[in-house]
């Protein structure tokens, strides 16, 4: 497997803040990877997202420090506008990131600034609607939709762009649970049928816990934590000095493990389904 | 959300023309009446727009902010020009009698001749502006304009800004709503400016806040990475729209020959009685 | 226990006919902590605005402490009924924490003494003395969301709505608020919180109002409203993770209130000591 993604010592510092938003930071994603990045608030979650694309540096200023690499090539003073058609970032308002006055025109924003041929934009048009389950917004104007939708159509508006990953800033946190389950059910098809790369920013840990491969956990701008989902919620202290919570279930498997000493060493599970299946066999 | 701009969705001949047609409709009627020194031509071309506009929106053309405001508008011209403007000197007969206002003078005929003359060209002028915009998707405006040579990134400008008219409107409600149920009461008009600043403030900031979303957004698919974009419409000047300028055109050029062949059609000099507003005096 | 609050055959039909509410009637006690929780459209939030008179009734009645709200305006029910918003950029203006908290008691026409009493008392209340002289914008939306509470707490509202007070919080955020919501109901206000969030309603609310379609559904404890699914289902919710949990393994034996990990651990450890013996 190739590294679509690739973080190497990455440093930075927002201008006229004195401690480092992101501390040395190195991981790597592989292709078709579904990563949820998780942490408080100020862990750097975002930061990380903004220089997949180069939004830090280029827009934000500040001093970038390290290397980070898209398929193998550095990105390091590339312009946003170039990294626009290799890494696709969904922000978490949903209508302050929409500006046209249809959603095909919505979705086909991005591709006609990368100044792809009209036929060609067509067709992918009607793929990326098909994808995200929207063919019926098609002539709606993006600010009458609901935040699920509205989410929905701006991944579609970065998909038609065909990054090689998708990087999603929190694109729940402003919906309700009936959006946020839209939104996560779009992605995890999108990972699942379409082998799209996703990165996603999330505070919905019990929806992560279920569909994420790997789970990175940040604090204080460093990665403290990062593997597969049942390996990361293991280490339930370090949850706790941060304040952070983890899935009802795995915590339940911890007090069994820790208080009534009925575990041993199978993994926690994190899901409904997999509990019932460790609970429903404890003997 | 278009309930804060004057466009409204239809699909009556007007909202079905190019963008350009309208412009071009817009530039006909404003030549026509300036064209003429008369009351006669501007007021038929007023009826005519108010026509048009009635076409399209319907109803809307007489709720409509705009066209009440005209109306107050040539009346108050021809008030002040009748009775103020210098130019005036056949007093008008009130049943037999002249009225006159001390310190203003008396209401002559050239004098509302005159104001009739300037209320009907802007009333002219507002209301073509108005079935334009009224009739006109906000992006369809931009699109006419980048047509036109407008560069793509100011037509693009002005169209986010046309969009966050509504969504600002609406946000200042949710803070108006915030405020008060944190006991803002206007009681006084002092109390009013006051309770600007904490209406204004909460406005500006998440503003701010959307204009950065919106930015990174942008920037994230591509805005400004190509000054020509691809475009996604074909061009859909059709031949009514053709039809439409040709009139519009036809028209224009004779009342530009008449113009240099009559004159201003200005009658302004031989005033005789309230008949003479609109038609000219039969010369003997 | 006394009524603070009472609606009576409330309804409210929106300008274009969306019948919002219908007949709701409802009572909240001194002290209390609701939660009302369903979908976005299920009339949440249109309910919540009939109190302090942000909405007005189609037809019915809202009482507070035995007045009716239709005869006051909006900013007279303020010291009755606080209400803080989702977003709390769309409350903070002044440019320091004690101007903000004073921007409502000023408001209320309270004498200058008074007032200072009642921002030192907010101030400490909320633990705001360190940043009382620091512009609330430069703070992080957990703090901001601390703010705008304070400055509504501040004008001792019998009772407090909060909207969504944890969208955007991570999970400290949201348990300082929770934190704060107990000690505000411990004084006696009683606090509605308008959420999406089960965890939050399950640690921090006493009783919840199920609404759907501007109907209440029921109107029961957290633990009997999650482990009913039938209502659960019929406002399109899903309880916190334990009660799915405890519905799986409820043929086992783990009851179907199991409400949090300790509950559940317990419930499974004695389960299999009792299926030993």
């Amino acid at each position: 497997m190739a590294a679509v993604l690739e973080f190497k010592n990455v440093n930075y510092t927002y201008p006229d803040r004195k401690e480092a938003a992101l501390k040395n930071i190195n991981f790597t994603v592989e292709k078709g990877e579904f990563v949820g990045i998780i942490g408080p608030n100020n862990a750097g979650k975002s930061t990380i997202c903004r220089t997949t694309n180069g939004l830090i540096p280029n827009s934000f200023g500040g001093e970038l420090k390290g290397s980070i690499f898209v398929n193998g090539e550095n990105i390091n003073d590339k312009k946003t506008a170039l990294l626009a058609q290799r890494v696709g970032m969904v922000f978490s308002d949903p209508e302050a990131q929409l500006s046209q006055m249809s959603v095909w025109e919505e979705i086909s924003f991005g591709a006609a600034n990368l100044c792809v041929p009209k036929q060609e934009i067509f067709s992918r048009l009607e793929n990326v609607l098909k994808l995200l389950k929207i063919e019926k917004l098609r002539d709606r104007s993006p600010f009458e939709l609901s935040g699920g939708e509205q989410q929905r159509v701006a991944i579609a508006s970065v998909l038609a762009m065909q990054p090689e990953i998708l990087v999603l800033d929190e694109p729940t946190s402003n919906l309700d649970p009936q959006g946020t389950e839209e939104v996560f059910a779009a992605v995890k098809d999108l990972n699942k049928k379409s082998n799209i790369t996703v990165v996603i920013v999330e505070h919905e840990i019990e929806l992560l816990a279920e569909y994420a491969d790997r789970i990175i956990f940040m604090n204080n701008g460093e990665i403290v934590l990062n593997g597969p989902p049942s390996e990361v919620f293991h280490s339930i202290d370090i949850f706790d000095q941060a304040g952070m919570n983890i899935p009802q279930v795995t915590e339940t498997a911890y007090i069994l493990d820790k208080t009534y000493k009925k575990w041993g060493n199978a993994p926690y599970p994190m899901t409904v389904d997999e509990a019932y299946e460790k609970f429903s066999a404890i003997k | 959300m278009n309930n804060q701009t004057f466009y409204k969705p239809g699909d009556s001949i007007f909202h079905r023309c190019d963008s350009r047609t309208k412009l071009a409709i817009i530039v006909g009627v404003t030549l026509l009446s300036f064209l003429f020194f008369n009351p006669v031509v501007p007021a038929v071309l007023s009826i005519v727009v108010f026509i048009f506009n009635f076409i399209s929106t319907g109803r809307y053309a007489f709720t409509n902010s705009l066209t009440k405001l005209f109306i107050v508008t040539i009346f108050l011209l021809v008030l002040i020009h009748g009775f103020a403007n210098p130019i005036g000197k056949t007093p008008a007969l009130f049943f037999g009698h002249e009225f006159t206002i001390p310190f203003f003078g008396t209401f002559s005929l050239e004098g509302a001749y005159f104001g009739l003359t300037y209320g009907f060209r802007v009333t002219a002028i507002a209301l073509v502006s108005l079935l334009y915009i009224s009739t006109t998707h906000p992006t369809e405006i931009v699109k006419g304009f980048t047509k036109l040579g407008v560069p793509y990134n100011i037509g693009f400008m002005i169209l986010m800004s046309l969009q966050l008219i509504p969504i600002s409107s609406r946000e200042a409600q949710i803070i108006i709503s915030a405020q008060k149920a944190r006991g803002l009461v206007e009681r006084t008009i002092w109390d009013k400016i006051k309770g600007l600043v904490p209406l204004f403030v909460p406005l500006v900031v998440i503003s701010m806040e959307r204009m950065e979303t919106m930015a990174m957004a942008l920037e994230a698919r591509a805005f400004g990475s190509s000054s020509k974009p691809t475009p996604l419409y074909k061009v859909n000047f059709s031949a009514k729209d053709f039809v439409i300028v040709i009139f519009f055109l036809v028209i224009s050029v004779a009342a530009v020959v008449l113009r240099v062949k009559c004159g201003g059609l200005n009658w302004i000099g031989n005033m005789h009685g309230w008949s003479n507003l609109f038609l000219p005096a039969i010369r003997g | 226990m006394s009524i603070v609050a009472q609606t009576i055959d409330l309804n409210h039909v929106y300008p274009g006919g969306v019948n919002a509410l219908k007949n709701i009637n409802l009572t909240l006690e001194k002290g209390v902590r609701v939660a009302i929780v369903g979908q976005n459209g299920s009339g949440k939030t249109t309910l919540s605005k009939h109190f302090n008179g942000l909405l007005r009734p189609t037809s019915g009645k809202i009482l507070i402490n035995g007045t009716d709200v239709a005869t006051k305006k909006t900013g007279e029910l303020a010291s009755l009924v606080g209400y803080v918003f989702q977003n709390p950029n769309y409350q903070l203006f002044s440019n320091t924490v004690k101007d903000e908290i004073e921007f409502g008691l000023k408001n209320m026409n309270l004498k200058a003494e008074e007032i200072r009493e009642r921002l030192i008392e907010t101030v400490d209340f909320f633990d705001l003395r360190k940043i009382a002289k620091k512009q609330p914008l430069t703070f992080s939306s957990g703090v901001r969301k601390l703010v705008a509470l304070a400055s509504v707490y501040a004008m001792r509202p019998p009772i407090l709505f909060l909207d969504e007070p944890t969208t955007g919080q991570d999970h400290p955020g949201k348990e300082k608020i929770g934190q704060m919501i107990l000690k505000m109901s411990q004084e006696g206000h009683t606090i509605v919180v308008i959420t999406h969030d089960m965890n939050f309603v399950m640690r921090f609310a006493e009783r919840v109002i199920v609404m759907a379609e501007g109907e209440i559904v029921k109107d029961a404890s957290p633990r009997e409203i999650f482990c009913d699914s039938v209502t659960m289902e019929k406002a399109h919710l899903n309880p916190p993770q334990v009660f799915s949990l405890a519905r799986r393994l409820n043929s086992f034996g783990i009851p179907l209130d199991t409400s949090n990990p300790n509950e559940m651990a317990e419930a499974i450890a004695q389960r299999r000591a009792t299926s030993l013996e």
